[in-house]
């Protein structure tokens, strides 16, 4: 048995080094590898059921082609990629290369993805890619705008807080890690504040949880603003030294009374005043913000305003104080840094067409013209789940003539293809990863040779490209010709401009990133137009049509005339128990997260004369499906939860009921303003 | 070695389930099966109540229960380690194991037809690394390290039966960490908040114990009619009638199990196994009461067979009182040497005295009865239990003075409603449940 040392790729915050067993080329066991400080004891139930996913019997060795009644038959690599080449070489002739939509999401974080766009933009011509994201952009470029970028302290710092405040994160479920220095926080007499709809695991030994409507934290924020600044509870000197705009955010908080606040939140006086209290009194804090509730149409100025309570009273660049909310201080091999990598090009170049939504995926695939979209090809991803709207982008993809998709498994969206490839997974390639929560450069390293026919998408480019005609010479320097050296001289090459950072030390483990500040913002640089941190932006206005300062706007759907029809609000949170659509095929991972449910209030569901364990049918005019209730207190009266990440296969996909808008800046994806109607289905 | 164990921290688990997928990995489970499991308390959050989950699996104890419960020498310790093993390969798949032990640690597999356990991942602990679940655990929740035995761990989930397990507990008081918050958001009510639970088959229960039940009962039906032969020494009648039913018993018992073809095992641990000692006496008691039948009814056969029977059922009793009772009364009413007693009297002329021990009988199933919950199934069987079982019998002796068989009959329907009952009535204390019962606070914040 070997023994290696691998880091997890998954778009999580954890990032978890692992040791990784390995016997007869299959991948035995999952342990963990103290040297990481923010992941020392091991990793999550995923991380640990890597064992059965590689060696899964439902895994796809071979390339498979749709046949007759939705079936597939295994086809050779030379049929398949003579199939797509053939389809590619006409498309290109008949309508142009920009007929065909390459669409690759955050399946599998690594360096070597850039190799995708090269082949998508050098040899194939150009191609139509999509612009923004289903993640983070409008909460990154609020701190962007507010902080100059998107950095924070070290996670272990966090033990050196006295006031933690999650708002609207569920680590215990999201980023279990990040538990430890909770803990630790805790245990040397700091507090814990929680601000989420629901009452969750993480909230086990909070003091304080405040339960605002979705998408109301704006107004929430801005109240407690209010109420600091009133009381005198904000930090003159770092404000004095550091801080652009506050006097006039100190006039524009005044309107925003805990009244107004609690009329829009369902948060009670005394309670935002309580809140207030503690941001204004309790130091140092680290504020931890979610993901969740910037994908509303107004998530960008929530965060902002959220950010604001940071700056107010001097919580950023100390130790044990900071936002927390991304940490791109490991993406150091990266040109241009989140979110304005998602951003579509302001002079287009005629070769790469970046106008497609992520957010709205469908209806722009569907809208697109000159030349309208043939083919698509889907690597990393599985939009048919995880994008808004579902129904759409299913409608534009059975649009199209012609769909590759390069996956692990028969996920929704594989089993929407012509051709299915089978894809590597995190233990048949080495590469590099960074992590947007701990400091570290990783190597991701290939422990085990590919299972059954399974090529690296390195590889399937090449041999694509050769298909297509260009010779070996005509490649080199763009592809990576087959093989381990290829990608070990392009990963050396990457590592060759940082002295920290080398091959041989990744192979032992962890590095922190070169330029790493422990602290963030300890130097108090701030990289925004007037170099202070800019509690108003011009920025904010004249790029996102914003106001300078943060406000609350009401988000779209959330108040107006469908509150009646649709009277729940939807949310839809990761659960613990997959990265978004990855692992809930597992039978490990069924056995612990059972069936699908949606949880509700004990007085919603009274009111709809629905039971525990009853089966019923969750709906709104975009979609509609059957699933079973979960009563819970732990959901805010007025709204349901239902975690994303089912496949419709399984029986739920929840994002038929999601609509595709984008948020208020950034590009990102405000699918989370959901409204929605459940009523009790009987069984027959 | 003894003072390796695990040690748990309420307050750092937060249900996570990663010790369950690493004993998986390590040890191969197939689900549904799990040998390490989580049960939350609290999981609806039901307001001004704490919520805490508990990662539990088998605790290897120093008085292992398991071990000595088991008929067959399937556990064994292991000398090196103190690791309390289960070899499948020996066990009968009796189930008795999952009845002793408070951790609900062994798993009956039913397709194996055996039980699986926590081997305390022997082999790692051998070569000086810990167990994968405590190995895995991101949180630092559950470790393996030094620990003190100590009995009687009065925390959330754990059974206070004495078998001294090798796990401390830590920070058990987070149960009752509450938030400030709004209880109007919460769907709080000041009457009634509701605790839904996962309905969870009993581990003891009629519809999977029936066998037994006849067995048990045949037994005392079979003492009883050789102790009426104290008072009637006439040459034994039924002799047939009275081995098939012997047969019957015994056959039904072995099929219960989930390996039949090792049913010879059973008596193997006889020396601290109620189970083994109850199948061998009967073995012996069934022996003797054959020679009574057939060979030689003289009042020393007799006598030695009454006794081998009151021992077996001494034994009956002994098996059970192993399990946790759901009644109040300090003996069933369908105890099998009330029974046997009841049950050999109606056979002599004392019928009685007979009718005595069936009012104590009907006085205690009524005690029993008016703490159930009633739902008509129930009505039906202890109506049929009460008049035909008792009363029918009590009035034939009394006014009617009819035939015996008129009397004995309408008895045994009642026993064996009884009988039956008795397996609903019996329950184990697992974590689940023991998780479940801890109160709700209800006081305001």
């Amino acid at each position: 048995m070997k023994e290696f040392i691998t880091a997890c790729p998954r778009n999580c915050y954890s990032t978890c080094s692992l040791k990784v067993f390995v016997d007869n080329n299959k991948v035995v066991n999952v342990e963990p590898l103290p040297k990481n400080l923010a992941t020392p004891n091991g990793v999550c139930l995923k991380g640990l059921s890597y064992v059965e996913r590689a060696n899964s019997k439902d895994r796809i060795l071979y390339p498979h082609k749709r046949v007759a009644n939705g079936k597939f038959k295994r086809i050779s690599w030379d049929d398949a990629l003579d199939l797509i080449a053939t389809k590619l070489t006409t498309l290109k002739k008949e309508y142009g290369s920009q007929s065909v939509l390459f669409y690759a999401a955050s399946g599998m974080s690594g360096l070597l993805n850039e190799i995708s766009g090269r082949f998508w933009r050098q040899i194939y011509g150009g191609v139509t890619a999509v612009y923004g994201n289903l993640c983070w952009p409008a909460g990154l470029e609020a701190t962007r705008l507010t902080l100059g970028e998107n950095k924070h302290n070290v996670p272990w710092d966090l033990a050196n807080a006295k006031l933690v405040v999650l708002w609207g994160k569920n680590p215990a479920e999201s980023n279990i890690h990040e538990m430890i220095p909770i803990g630790s926080a805790l245990d040397n007499g700091g507090k814990l504040v929680v601000i989420d709809p629901r009452r969750t695991e993480s909230t086990q030994r909070a003091e304080l949880l405040i339960q605002p409507y979705p998408s109301t934290d704006a107004a929430l924020a801005l109240a407690v603003a209010n109420i600091i600044i009133k009381n005198g509870w904000i930090d003159r000197g770092f404000i004095a030294e550091n801080v652009l705009g506050f006097d006039g955010f100190k006039e524009h908080v005044l309107q925003f009374t805990p009244d107004w606040a609690s009329n829009i939140t369902g948060v009670p006086v005394d309670l935002i005043e309580k809140l207030a209290w503690y941001i204004g009194n309790v130091k140092p804090m680290t504020l931890i913000p979610g993901y969740g509730m910037q994908r509303y149409t107004n998530g960008g100025q929530t965060v902002r305003a959220i950010l604001a309570l940071s700056v107010i009273t001097g919580n950023i660049g100390k130790q044990g104080a900071c936002w927390h909310y991304a940490n791109l201080q490991s993406y150091v091999f990266d040109d241009v840094l989140e979110p304005l990598c998602y951003y579509p090009p302001e002079k287009p170049d005629g070769i790469t067409r970046r106008s497609i939504s992520t957010a709205r995926l469908g209806l722009d695939m569907i809208n697109t013209k000159d030349p309208e979209l043939k083919m698509v090809w889907v690597e990393r991803g599985n939009p048919l789940t995880q994008n808004p709207d579902t129904n759409t982008v299913l409608k534009a993809f059975r649009k199209l003539d012609f769909r590759v998709v390069v996956e692990q498994f028969f996920t929704d969206t594989a089993l929407e293809a012509d051709i299915v490839l089978p894809a590597k997974n995190m233990f048949e390639q080495t590469d590099i990863i960074g992590s947007y929560w701990n400091p570290y450069v990783q190597l991701r390293q290939k422990v085990v040779e590919p299972a059954g026919e399974v090529k690296p998408e390195t590889e399937i480019y090449y041999l694509l490209a050769k298909k297509l005609g260009f010779t070996d010479e005509q490649l080199n320097g763009i592809l990576l010709p087959p093989g381990d050296v290829s990608v070990e001289d392009f990963l050396k090459e990457k590592l060759a401009l940082f002295p920290s950072l080398s091959f041989e030390a990744l192979r032992q483990g962890p590095l922190l990133a070169p330029g790493l500040q422990e602290i963030a913002f300890s130097d108090f640089k701030f990289n925004t137009p007037s170099g202070k941190i800019e509690l108003s932006s011009i920025q904010a206005k004249e790029k996102w049509g914003v106001n300078s300062f943060p406000t609350y706007d009401s988000a779209i759907e959330i108040e107006d005339e469908l509150k009646d029809q649709f009277p729940l609000l939807l949310m839809s949170p990761n659960t613990k128990n997959r990265i978004h659509s990855q692992f809930g095929n597992l039978e490990i991972i069924k056995m612990v997260s059972g069936p699908p449910t949606i949880s509700m209030n004990p007085v919603d569901a009274e009111t709809r004369k629905i039971k525990n364990g009853d089966l019923v049918e969750v709906f709104n005019r975009r979609g509609r499906f059957s699933i079973t209730a979960e009563i819970s207190y732990g959901v805010r009266i007025g709204c349901v939860v239902i975690p994303n990440g089912w496949w419709k296969t399984q029986g739920v996909s929840v994002n038929c009921l999601s609509i595709g808008r984008e948020t208020d800046m950034g590009h990102g994806s405000a699918f989370h303003n959901n409204r929605v109607e459940v009523i009790r289905v009987n069984r027959k | 070695m003894d003072n390796k164990g695990f040690i748990f921290d309420y307050s750092k688990c937060v249900g996570c389930h990663a010790c369950l997928v690493a004993c998986y990995n390590e040890n191969h489970t197939q689900p549904p099966i799990s040998w390490r499991q989580v049960q939350p308390f609290n999981k609806q959050k039901v307001p001004l109540s704490g919520f805490i989950n508990l990662s539990i699996a088998c605790n290897h104890c120093l008085d292992a229960p398991c071990l000595k419960a088991c008929p067959a020498n399937a556990y064994q310790k292991d000398s090196e380690t103190g690791a309390i093993i289960h070899h499948a390969e020996k066990c009968i798949g009796c189930t008795y194991c999952t009845w002793a032990c408070p951790f609900d640690a062994p798993q009956y597999n039913k397709r194996k037809g055996v039980v699986e356990k926590c081997n305390f991942c022997n082999e790692r602990l051998k070569i000086e690394q810990i167990t994968a679940c405590s190995n895995a655990c991101p949180t630092g929740a559950l470790l393996f390290n030094d620990i003190e035995v100590v009995d009687m761990q009065n925390v959330p989930g754990i059974s206070q039966k004495s078998t001294r397990p090798r796990i401390n507990f830590k920070n058990s008081e987070v149960v009752n960490s509450i938030p400030l918050m709004d209880l109007n958001a919460s769907g709080y009510s000041a009457q009634k908040n509701t605790r839904y639970l996962v309905d969870k088959e009993s581990k003891i229960n009629a519809l999977k114990e029936w066998p037994l039940a006849i067995f048990t009962l045949i037994s005392s039906l079979l003492v009883g009619w050789i102790a009426y032969f104290l008072f009637d020494r006439r040459e034994p009648q039924f002799g047939i009638l009275y081995a098939t039913l012997g047969f019957v018993a015994m056959a039904l018992s072995s099929l219960h199990l989930g390996k039949p073809f090792r049913a010879y095992r059973a008596i193997i641990n006889f020396r601290t196994s109620w189970l083994s000692r109850e199948i061998l006496l009967f073995m012996f008691f069934a022996g003797s009461s054959l020679i009574v039948f057939f060979v030689n009814s003289s009042i020393l056969v007799v006598s030695i067979s009454v006794v081998l029977g009151a021992l077996l059922l001494v034994s009956i009793e002994y098996v059970y009182a192993i399990a946790d009772k759901n009644y109040s009364t300090p003996i069933h009413s369908a105890n099998t040497i009330l029974t046997a007693v009841t049950f050999g009297l109606l056979l002599t002329d004392y019928k009685t005295i007979a009718v005595g021990f069936i009012v104590l009988k009907a006085i205690l199933y009524i005690v029993r009865y008016a703490r159930k919950d009633i739902y008509t199934l129930s009505v039906i069987f202890s109506f049929a239990r009460f008049f035909v079982g008792c009363m029918m019998p009590i009035v034939s002796i009394l006014l009617l003075e009819i035939s015996t068989s008129l009397v004995i009959i309408p008895f045994i329907a009642g026993e064996l409603i009884d009988r039956l009952e008795f397996y609903n009535e019996l329950h184990v204390d697992t974590p689940y449940i023991l998780m479940n019962m801890l109160p709700s606070k209800v006081e305001k914040l």
